[in-house]
C-alpha cells in the first residue's frame, strides 16, 4: 500500500517502476525451451546404473592434492630424520666418543680408595626407550697400590673375553661400531669388565669374528710409574696390555766441588743410588724452646 | 520410515514434471550452452533423487540452488575452453523475433551474476529473500544486485524499455 501510494505521488519512481515492468515483460517474453528428452532419460539411466555423484570439482582436487603432497613430504622427512638420528646416535655412542685420559694413581697400601667418579652417559629419548636400564658405566678411580696388579690382571682376562659381547650388539650400532663395540670397559677397581653392549637383537652380528686388535699401547706402568688408559686404544682393543718397565734412575750428578780421594773401604760405594734408599728430605734440627 | 525406491522415483518424476523446464532454461540462460545445461540439469536431478532417498525434502529453491552451483562449477571448469561465439550458435531459436534476439543479445552481454538474478526474479518469480537463500547472500544484497542488473540491462537495451 505504501509503495502504491508513493508511486501515485512520485512521478520519477512511477516511471522507474514502469521501466522495470517492461523489462520483466521482455524477459518473460523469451521463449521457454523445452527440456530435451535426453535429460529425463539420462537421469533415470543414472539412477538405474547407480551412477555416482558428479565428478569431484577441481576446486576440491587441488586442496586434496596439496594435502597429499604435504603428507608425503612429512613422511619423507620423518624417515630421513629417523635415519639420520640413528646414525647420529650410533656415532655419538659413548663407545665411540673419546674419553679423557684417566690416570690411576697408586695409593699407599692400606688406605681406603677415594669415592669413585662415574662418567655420565647421555641417552636420547629413543635410546632411553631402547635402554630402559642402561648398563652402568664402569667407574675408574684411583687404585690402591696393593690391588692394582690384581685388578689389571682381571681386566686383562675380561678384555680377552670381550669378544663374546659381539653378539649383543644393538642393531643400530652393529654397522658402525661392530669393530669397536667389542670394547669391554674393565673397571680398574672392580675389574668386572662388563661390556656396555650386552643386549642386542642382531643375530647376524654374532657371527662376526672379532676384529684384529691393533698394536697395544702402553697402558700401565708399575714400579713408580702411573697407570694410564688410552682413549684411542681402548675402544678398538679389548685387551689392555700391561707393559712393565722400570723407572730409569738418574745417575748421581758429579759434585761441583773437588772431592777428596776416597778412603779405602771394604764396601765399595754404589755408583747410582736408588731414590728409595736415599732420604727424601733432610731432617731438620729441632730448636730448643726459648 | 524410508520410502521405497518406487516412491522415490514417483517423487522425482513429479519434481521433474514441475521444475524440469525452468531449471533447464535457467541453466541455459546462465551457461548459454545446451549441452552443458543438459549435463548440469541431469546432475541436479540425480542429486535430488539422492536427497529424496535420504528422506530429505526437495523443493524448487533447492533445485535452483543446486543447479546454480553446478553451473558455477562448469563456469570454473570451462572458463577458458568455450568460446562465447560458438555457444551462441547452439542456442535453439524458435520464432525468434527482433525483440527476442535483442533481449538475448543483451543477456549475453550481462554477467552471469546479473543474468541469474534477473532470471530468478523476473522469469522464475522468486522473491529476493528466496534468491538470497539460494545464492547465500542477504535479501538486501539481492535487491541491490537486481537493481544494478536492471540498470545495466536498461543501458544496453536503450531507453526504449
Amino acid at each position: 500500500m505504501q509503495l502504491q501510494k508513493h508511486l501515485h505521488d512520485c512521478a520519477e519512481c512511477r516511471e522507474s517502476a514502469a521501466i522495470y515492468a517492461r523489462q520483466t515483460a521482455l524477459l518473460r517474453s523469451l521463449p521457454v525451451e523445452t527440456a530435451p528428452p535426453a535429460l529425463r532419460a539420462g537421469v533415470f539411466q543414472g539412477i538405474q546404473t547407480g551412477t555416482p555423484r558428479p565428478a569431484l570439482p577441481l576446486r576440491w582436487a587441488s586442496p586434496l592434492l596439496a594435502a597429499l603432497m604435504i603428507a608425503l613430504a612429512a613422511v619423507a622427512y620423518i624417515n630421513h630424520f629417523n635415519r639420520s638420528h640413528l646414525v647420529r646416535s650410533a656415532l655419538t655412542h659413548p663407545s665411540l666418543v673419546p674419553r679423557p685420559v684417566v690416570e690411576a694413581t697408586l695409593a699407599p697400601p692400606g688406605t681406603a680408595p677415594p669415592p669413585q667418579v662415574a662418567i655420565p652417559r647421555k641417552h636420547s629419548s629413543r635410546s632411553k626407550a631402547r635402554h630402559p636400564n642402561p648398563t652402568p658405566v664402569p667407574t675408574v678411580g684411583p687404585v690402591p697400590a696393593g690391588n692394582a696388579p690384581a685388578s689389571i690382571a682381571q681386566a686383562l682376562s675380561t678384555g680377552a673375553s670381550g669378544s663374546t659381547s659381539l653378539g649383543a650388539l644393538q642393531p643400530a650400532q652393529s654397522s658402525i661400531s661392530r669393530a669397536t663395540a667389542v670394547h669391554a670397559r674393565p673397571s680398574l677397581t672392580g675389574g668386572k669388565g662388563v661390556p656396555h653392549t650386552t643386549r642386542g637383537r642382531n643375530t647376524a652380528a654374532r657371527q662376526v669374528p672379532p676384529t684384529p686388535k691393533p698394536s697395544p699401547v702402553p697402558v700401565a706402568t708399575v714400579a713408580g710409574a702411573s697407570t694410564t688408559t688410552s682413549p684411542t686404544a681402548a675402544p678398538t682393543s679389548p685387551v689392555i696390555v700391561l707393559h712393565i718397565r722400570p723407572t730409569p734412575v738418574p745417575a748421581e750428578p758429579p759434585p761441583a766441588y773437588p772431592t777428596p780421594p776416597p778412603a779405602p773401604s771394604s764396601h765399595p760405594t754404589p755408583v747410582a743410588e736408588s731414590p728409595a734408599l736415599r732420604p727424601a728430605t733432610p731432617v731438620p734440627t729441632p730448636t730448643p724452646p726459648s | 520410515m524410508p520410502a521405497s525406491p518406487n516412491q522415490i522415483e514417483d517423487q522425482l518424476v513429479q519434481l521433474m514434471n514441475e521444475h524440469e523446464r525452468p531449471v533447464y532454461n535457467f541453466l541455459l540462460t546462465l551457461l548459454r550452452d545446451p549441452d552443458m545445461a543438459l549435463d548440469c540439469a541431469q546432475d541436479t536431478f540425480l542429486r535430488a533423487y539422492q536427497n529424496l532417498a535420504k528422506g530429505k525434502p526437495v523443493n524448487a529453491p533447492w533445485l535452483f540452488k543446486v543447479a546454480r552451483n553446478r553451473a558455477m562449477d562448469e563456469f570454473r571448469r570451462r572458463r577458458h575452453m568455450t568460446a562465447e561465439a560458438e555457444t551462441l550458435e547452439h542456442i535453439p531459436v524458435r520464432e525468434a523475433t527482433d525483440q527476442v534476439l535483442a533481449v538475448r543479445s543483451i543477456l549475453e552481454l550481462l554477467s552471469p551474476s546479473d543474468r541469474e538474478v534477473l532470471y530468478l526474479f523476473d522469469i522464475a518469480g522468486f522473491k529476493t529473500d528466496e534468491i538470497g537463500a539460494m545464492l547465500g547472500i542477504r535479501g538486501s544484497a539481492v535487491r541491490q544486485r537486481l537493481s544494478r542488473a536492471r540498470e545495466r540491462f536498461r543501458t544496453l537495451y536503450g531507453t526504449e524499455p
